[in-house]
């Protein structure tokens, strides 16, 4: 069986929280379907070879790192847009979402062109969205769990992957967050949101077992994960 | 001002309340006097130690260093770092014209509270520590507590950085300045590869290729250097050596040195506060004088005891990392079987925010050791820490889940053997101790 191939794209800049967690757990998971995974840093010093992996993951970095890891990025344009196409799957949590939109504008005036495979835009903002966020997904029927800090807000989005029950959309007042098109999963939630989320990961991986058109195996050890899941929101949601 | 602030911090007193912060409170906040602290006629030194970790224990040293020197030295021993502490320290110690009434004013200060503490041609001297991941939903990314750090820097601050931090060392080459730098050399826990790609600063600020490191420390605090030249660590003007934490000594630039816990942090909070004694012309044998006459030995954590067992209470940070790998780290370096106790209830004590990202940040895998007999996993996310565990290669049977809190104490009797190591955040610490406190007295 072929293997399944993961790139951690820019592991050592765009990592404030927590985000090899995600890779890390859905290694696991992939192993317990018996899809060998095999997964790869790569960062601005690596060639980034779009037709080679199958999932690509980045996550959240400082203002600073983002504008590097942009300016990497934004020459592999085309090849993102065509893996895109070709159902690669990516997912980019938290201010990754910003790379790819048509442009951030940063706080400074300055405007930054991004990758563009999307045509939202970003505007950097003088204050920050902090906090917990739960979201309704049309993906799975469990709620997604997740916790925000950010500078930025995104306008011009087309559909939106979540609705907002409690927290902050796109922008402050908007109900709608996430970013879906094909296998393109792009959200403002921060760190190991597969871990938080093991419904959203199973989702992923039933997802994944039809690309590589294999049948998805349900598995009865469900893991502390999902009892983690269960008890921030038997803590922090249920009245 | 000056008047209604020591009214205030006399009735906080007469109440009981907190008045190293009320006072402070009532002028900055209610009276919104936000420009009180810029009449204030400021003495020679103005010493200000500001950084993620490491401040209050290298204040209080620089403390005890100048006050052995003879200076008259004023400073928050608090350990209130905030904008509003220190509006009511300085208010407090200055006459009714402003002056400031002693020779130093030493403030540990609060990395983001430091440009509202004090705006431009105030400080004299500036120690920054270090710059990592600490509390993000307070303080942000790392870059922007450091740039807020240098808001308060005008050409005339000398500088007192730490040339182990690469975010810090940028400040050698930003600034003209007069500056001096410090640094510990290779321990017997330094290592060569991160395990976990935390780490806040890893490409050269001049040509953005990724810096080598001979050693790291913890987190991207080492030894580093460019591979294109642009831009390296080099060596400190003070650097800590022949580290010795069971023989509670090092050397600072050859000379012996007390070391007075047995921890990494020990050494850097010493040879910080040399450094910035030096900075102010004080000769080398009356710091040495002053560090190696305190032989108090300061333990890493409260200790207590449990049925005959040793139990160490090591606070841990929450939403700090390096503050986790700290205690990992020391409890690693202490010998025979041990027994750890891990959880909270709360991320944070100052918001209701509960953010678990950084559980994933934390090298746990050092925990994956044959002498950690158990580890028990309490509080309300005692799962998410089970999780995180789940992925450290550490046996199952070794980790157990605590529901009820109640019963930890007789779990870890029962089921555990070795000293006990709490590792659990404020919250968590208060109420073991509680735990062991009515163990003891139903013994009675």
């Amino acid at each position: 069986m072929k293997k399944f191939k993961i790139a951690h794209l820019y592991y050592d800049l765009m990592n404030l929280y927590g985000e090899n967690g995600n890779v890390r757990y859905l290694k696991r998971k992939l192993e317990e379907q018996g899809i060998e995974t095999e997964v790869y840093f790569l960062s601005i010093e690596d060639k980034i070879d779009f037709e080679k992996y199958d999932f690509y993951y980045i996550g959240m970095g400082s203002t600073d790192n983002q504008e590097l890891v942009l300016n990497h990025l934004i020459k592999y344009k085309d090849d993102i847009v065509t893996a895109i196409n070709q159902n690669k799957f990516f997912l980019v949590t938290g201010n990754a979402v910003d790379l790819f939109g048509l442009s951030i504008t940063k706080a400074s005036g300055k405007k930054l062109k991004a990758v563009g495979a999307f045509t939202y835009e970003v505007i950097e903002e003088d204050f920050r969205i902090v906090g917990p966020q739960y979201y309704k997904a049309d993906l799975i029927k469990h709620n997604i769990l997740g916790f925000q800090n950010r500078n930025s807000i995104l306008i011009n989005a087309n559909e939106a992957m979540f609705s907002v029950i409690d927290g902050t959309g796109f922008k402050p007042k908007d109900n709608n967050e996430g970013v879906h098109y094909n296998n393109f999963y792009g959200t403002y939630l921060i760190g190991p949101l597969l871990v938080r989320n093991p419904y959203l990961c199973d989702y992923f991986v039933n997802e994944i077992c039809t690309y590589l058109k294999l049948k998805y195996k349900k598995t009865s050890d469900k893991g502390f994960a999902y009892r983690a899941y269960h008890e921030y929101i038997k803590n922090f949601y249920t009245k | 001002m000056i008047l209604l602030n020591r009214l205030i911090t006399g009735v906080c007193k007469l109440f009981k309340r907190n008045g190293s912060v009320y006072p402070g409170y009532f002028i900055y906040d209610i009276l919104k006097q936000h420009k009180v602290l810029e009449e204030v006629k400021y003495p020679k030194y103005v010493i200000a130690i500001s950084g993620s970790s490491g401040k209050g224990s290298t204040t209080d040293l620089v403390n005890h260093i100048l006050t052995d020197a003879g200076y008259d030295v004023c400073y928050n021993k608090s350990g209130s770092n905030g904008v509003l502490a220190a509006v009511t320290l300085i208010l407090n110690n200055c006459n009714l014209k402003g002056e400031f009434k002693h020779d130093v004013l030493l403030l540990e200060c609060d990395e983001r509270h430091l440009k509202l503490i004090f705006g431009k041609n105030k400080i004299t001297h500036l120690a920054v520590t270090n710059i990592t991941r600490d509390q993000p939903p307070r303080n942000g990314e790392p870059d922007v507590v450091f740039k807020d750090i240098l808001k308060v820097v005008d050409e005339k601050t000398k500088l007192i950085i730490n040339a182990d931090d690469p975010l810090v060392n940028t400040m050698s080459f930003l600034f003209n300045n007069e500056k001096i730098t410090y640094g510990v050399g290779k321990t017997k826990d330094s290592y060569l590869k991160n395990r976990i790609e935390a780490t806040d600063y890893a490409y050269c600020p001049i040509c953005k290729s990724k810096m080598v490191y001979e050693y790291y420390h913890y987190g991207h605090i080492g030894s580093y250097y460019c591979k294109n030249g642009d831009y390296k660590r080099g060596n400190p003007d003070y650097e800590a050596t022949d580290v010795d934490f069971e023989k509670h000594s090092f050397k600072i630039n050859g000379q012996s040195i007390y070391l007075n816990k047995d921890v990494l942090y020990a050494v850097y909070y010493t040879v910080a506060a040399y450094a910035i004694a030096k900075s102010m012309g004080i000769e080398d044998e009356v710091i040495i004088k002053a560090i190696n006459d305190d032989k108090t030995l300061a333990k890493r954590g409260k200790v207590l005891s449990l049925d005959g067992r040793k139990l160490t209470m090591l606070e841990s940070k929450n939403e700090n990392n390096l503050s986790y790998y700290q205690s990992i780290r020391y409890i690693k370096n202490q010998k025979g079987k041990k027994t750890i106790i891990l959880g909270f209830d709360n991320v944070s004590r100052r918001y209701k925010f509960n953010d678990l990202s950084w559980l994933w940040d934390v090298d746990f895998e050092l925990l994956n050791d044959k002498n950690i007999d158990k580890i028990f996993c309490i509080g309300r996310f005692r799962y998410d820490v089970v999780t995180r565990l789940s992925f450290t290669g550490i046996e199952t049977d070794k980790i157990v889940l605590v529901d009820d809190l109640n019963n930890l104490l007789q779990l870890v009797k029962e089921e555990s053997v070795g000293d006990i190591y709490t590792m659990v955040c404020f919250d968590m610490t208060a109420n073991i101790y509680k735990l062991i406190k009515d163990d003891e007295n139903e013994k009675v």
